[in-house]
């Protein structure tokens, strides 16, 4: 939950920033114009702060959020008639993006309350489909299988696209970086290496590049296990 | 009741699937025309009865109607199948405006609707007509109108005029 002035926005009770956008202006029993853009425009900055969503969605947020800075500024000095990116809605776009979006969103609200209500088709349609099966061809069920198989691990890889976009860490870096230490000191202390202070992604690069360097015969474990000791000449 | 009428609703009841206009006219031996007329009748005919026919892309089919739902629902043991908000969004920008293309869908939602689509053609409210050389544009299907309980696409509400929006 993020709480913003007298109102509370929960996340997942609106579908983009559009949405957001909207909510925030009702909240504010505003009406959507130029002026109600402005007014909400800290409570939409303050709002996207905690949003976890993946990185496609979060771009759309953020150009609306440049927007709204875009319109804000432009209120705060006058008379500057240019826009610092033209690819960015202009206020009035913006309020008529919205408008649309509004019309759009009331429309579903009730095609919702339609579709809790459908229309059923007669049973005899679902029991004839399974009464016309007679052949079934093992290699064509085979291959339709196949590619569901394929189509279902393509959804499932798309859903574990991460939030936000990891950072790489080459392992050849902090290998180096042994190296000369090792170079210069002849040995590593292991618990230095593998700190407790230093950040996780780091810390497991590190472990990696140790591996590395006693797997090459570029450096031995001491026989305490406490030290990494340089092998060459 | 007339011939073409008796006939036409007894071919929509024992049918398996939706029956083309064409195909009624020539189980009939009349003609399209004819059968479009036939229709209308029927479903006037039927009005009030919890039942009626479902047009979609010059093809029919006899279904309940929204106002019997819960008790067919209740009979089948279902359980209300929700579609999100971001799904029913997209939906109605697709019902409203088909056919459409995603770019255009995402303009008006503001955000990508990639999933939202995935969900909706896997649920079988919504495909995918393509033309060459063209992106692919979204329609809503016969699936679409009788989970909305709605007879034909021209039952949409009307939507809020943009005055109204302000």
């Amino acid at each position: 939950m993020q709480t913003g002035g007298d109102f509370v926005v929960s996340q997942g009770s609106y579908q983009g920033p559009l949405s957001l956008l909207l909510k925030l202006i009702e909240n504010n029993k505003l009406t959507i114009d130029q002026i109600s853009l402005e007014r909400v425009t800290g409570e939409y900055l303050k709002s996207i702060e905690s949003l976890t969503v993946n990185e496609d969605e979060i771009n759309s947020f953020l150009r609306v959020a440049a927007a709204l800075i875009l319109i804000k500024s432009q209120d705060l000095l006058p008379g500057e008639a240019s826009q610092l990116d033209e690819d960015l809605p202009s206020e009035e776009q913006l309020a008529e993006q919205l408008r649309t979006y509004k019309r759009f969103a009331d429309a579903a609200q009730t095609l919702g309350q339609k579709m809790t209500q459908p229309s059923y088709r007669s049973a005899k349609i679902i029991r004839s489909a399974a009464l016309t099966v007679t052949k079934i061809d093992p290699q064509q069920l085979h291959a339709q299988l196949t590619q569901i198989n394929v189509k279902l691990k393509k959804q499932k890889d798309l859903r574990q696209k991460p939030a936000v976009r990891l950072r790489s860490l080459p392992i050849m870096d902090q290998l180096k970086s042994l190296l000369a230490t090792l170079a210069a000191q002849k040995k590593v202390v292991i618990s230095d290496w593998l700190h407790v202070s230093i950040e996780p992604r780091t810390k497991i690069a590190n472990f990696l590049a140790l591996l590395e360097a006693v797997n090459s015969g570029k450096a031995t474990i001491a026989q305490s296990g406490k030290e990494v000791r340089w092998t060459q000449p | 009741m007339d011939t073409t009428l008796k006939n036409t609703l007894a071919l929509l009841f024992v049918a398996s699937e939706p029956i083309s206009r064409k195909q009624l006219a020539q189980l009939n031996q009349s003609d399209e025309a004819a059968i479009s007329q036939a229709i209308t009748k029927l479903n006037d005919h039927l009005h009030g009865s919890g039942l009626h026919i479902v047009q979609h892309n010059g093809r029919y089919e006899l279904t309940t109607t929204s106002e019997v739902a819960e008790v067919v629902a209740t009979y089948f043991g279902d359980r209300p199948n929700s579609l999100s908000a971001a799904a029913l969004e997209t939906l109605a920008i697709i019902a409203y405006k088909q056919p459409i293309d995603k770019e255009s869908i995402d303009e008006i939602r503001g955000i990508a609707s990639d999933q939202t689509l995935r969900n909706l053609l896997s649920r079988g409210l919504i495909a995918q007509k393509q033309s060459k050389g063209k992106p692919i544009h979204y329609v809503t299907t016969a699936q679409f109108l009788v989970q909305s309980g709605l007879q034909s696409i021209d039952q949409l509400p009307v939507m809020t005029e943009e005055n109204d929006a302000k």
